[in-house]
Parts: structure tokens; C-alpha cells; sequence
């Protein structure tokens, strides 16, 4: 059963991954997206840590996916295939690929490591722990990781609107754009 | 399920983020494969997690899944926010387009 479970869950994951660096629409890469991550939730809550299942549901599917949802609305026309690169590339990816799916697959299978598996953290413990001062606790990393988020969320909202205090209120259009069609002179719409 | 299992399905998401890194030309399409990179991190480090080693800190390899997905929080809020400037002064997020960046 257990075997049968983690084999579902890879195909999930695994699948889902292949999607979303391959699909061209990339509304749809995002919903493949979404699909790996549900099964990298199943798969921790399969392994004994709910905590973190619900963080992966939260942040990647509630909180990542929406951003780049909203990204790739605000950027690209609905529907629009992308090009990925030309196949001397995709060739040269896919080698880079397999070599380190090799290298790295390859030290995991053959690797001597434990078999004993133990109950995941509960819940209380991992909170004290992360709010403990002595040592072994993790207060500083956690307090340092709360600043970066907050300076990295400020940064990014700061990034996204100066375009807006130009001179004059709006910002001038690039002189390359075709005010009709909204896209660079010469290039078709899809 | 297994400890080999979890760490060889880890490396072929970190593969296939790999693939998408070098393959794709959109720039949010180059932020979903990072993130495939760190998902693989954090399985990795669930299933060490779950099947540490005789005597480790089992509630570190718990802990430490939620810094990376802080960090990832951060770098796609960054990232997202770069591309939509990039796309507001030139109209234009794909890359092979946008070598001039660095002169």
C-alpha cells in the first residue's frame, strides 16, 4: 500500500514538474504547478508533517501560484503560446538533465542511509524550538528570516510602482511600441 | 515508501527544474523552474527529516523547510517584481530579447 501510494505521489510530482517547464501556455504551466505541489503536500503529509504539508498548500499553491497568475496577466496576452529556446538548447538542457538526475540519483541510490524512520516533530516542540534563545534554539535565524521577508515584500512593491511617479504623472510609452496593438512595432500579434 | 525513494524522486525534480532553466525564454517560466530547484531542496530535506541519521536532531530538518519556503516567498516576490518593471519599460520579458541588460 505504502509503495503503491509513493508511486502515485511520484508520478504526481514528477509529472506535474515535467508540465510546468515544458507546457507553452503558461496559464497552464501554472496549473501544472499547482498539481506538483498538491502532490508534494500529499507526499509530507505521508510522511508524518502536516505542519509543513499545510505550508506548501498555503504559500505555493495560495500564495506563489496567484503572484505568477497575476504576473502572467499583467505581461502576456491570454492564450499566447511562448517559445522555448531552439533545439540546440533543448538538446543541451535535456543532457543537463539526465547528467544530474544521474549524478545526484546516483549518490542517493547508492548511498548507505538509515532505515529507521521516526514520528514527525509535534507541532508545540518545533514552536518552542524555533522561539528558543539558548543554544540549539533557531530565535536569531527566525528573526532574521521575518526581517528579510518584510524587507523583501517592501522592496518588491517598491520595484513594482516606480514606474508610475515619472514626470508628468504617467510614464511615456517606449518609443518602439505601437500604441494600437500595445506590442513592440513589427511584431505580429498571435 | 523509502529514504532512496524520496532523495531519487528529489533529484529528478531537481533535474527537471534544471531542464526548464536552461530551455525556457519567458522570465516568470525561468522563476517556476527556480522554484522546482527548491522544491527538490525541501523534500530532500523532509525525508532526512524522517529518516535521520542514528542520534540527529530530527526537529532541525523540520524547521528548516519553512526557512526555504520564507527564502522562495521572498526570491518570487523579488522576481515578480523585476518582471513587471522589466515589462513596463521595454514590453518585453523574454530573454533571448533582452541581452542588452548588461551593458
Amino acid at each position: 500500500m505504502n509503495q503503491v501510494l509513493f508511486a502515485v505521489l511520484a508520478v504526481v510530482i514528477a509529472g506535474g514538474a515535467l508540465l510546468t517547464v515544458t507546457l507553452r501556455n503558461l496559464l497552464h504551466a501554472a496549473i501544472a504547478f499547482i498539481a506538483c505541489h498538491l502532490g508534494v503536500a500529499c507526499l509530507m503529509l505521508a510522511l508524518d508533517h502536516e505542519l509543513l504539508a499545510l505550508m506548501q498548500v498555503l504559500v505555493y499553491i495560495g500564495g506563489v501560484t496567484i503572484f505568477v497568475v497575476y504576473t502572467v496577466l499583467l505581461t502576456t496576452h491570454l492564450g499566447e503560446k511562448h517559445q522555448n529556446a531552439r533545439w540546440p538548447t533543448l538538446v543541451a538542457g535535456g543532457l543537463l538533465a539526465v547528467a544530474a538526475a544521474v549524478v545526484i540519483g546516483g549518490a542517493a541510490w547508492t548511498g548507505a542511509w538509515s532505515a529507521s524512520p521516526v514520528p514527525g516533530t509535534r507541532l508545540d516542540e518545533l514552536g518552542r524550538r524555533l522561539l528558543d534563545p539558548a543554544a540549539g534554539g533557531m530565535l536569531i535565524p527566525f528573526e532574521v528570516i521575518s526581517v528579510l521577508l518584510l524587507a523583501a515584500l517592501v522592496g518588491a512593491a517598491t520595484i513594482a510602482v516606480r514606474g508610475r511617479d515619472h514626470v508628468g504623472g504617467t510614464p511615456a510609452p517606449p518609443p518602439d511600441i505601437d500604441a494600437s496593438t500595445d506590442r513592440p512595432r513589427g511584431e505580429a500579434a498571435p | 515508501m523509502s529514504l532512496t525513494g524520496c532523495l531519487v524522486l528529489a533529484a529528478v525534480v531537481f533535474a527537471t527544474g534544471l531542464y526548464g532553466l536552461v530551455t525556457r525564454r519567458n522570465m516568470v517560466a525561468l522563476l517556476l523552474a527556480i522554484e522546482l530547484l527548491l522544491t527538490a531542496g525541501i523534500i530532500n530535506t523532509v525525508a532526512f527529516a524522517r529518516w535521520p541519521r542514528p542520534g540527529a536532531d530530527a526537529v532541525v530538518g523540520t524547521a528548516f523547510p519553512l526557512f526555504i519556503i520564507a527564502l522562495t516567498a521572498c526570491e518570487i516576490a523579488i522576481g515578480l517584481a523585476l518582471v513587471v518593471a522589466l515589462h513596463r519599460e521595454r514590453r518585453q520579458i523574454d530573454v533571448e530579447q533582452l541581452r542588452d541588460l548588461h551593458d
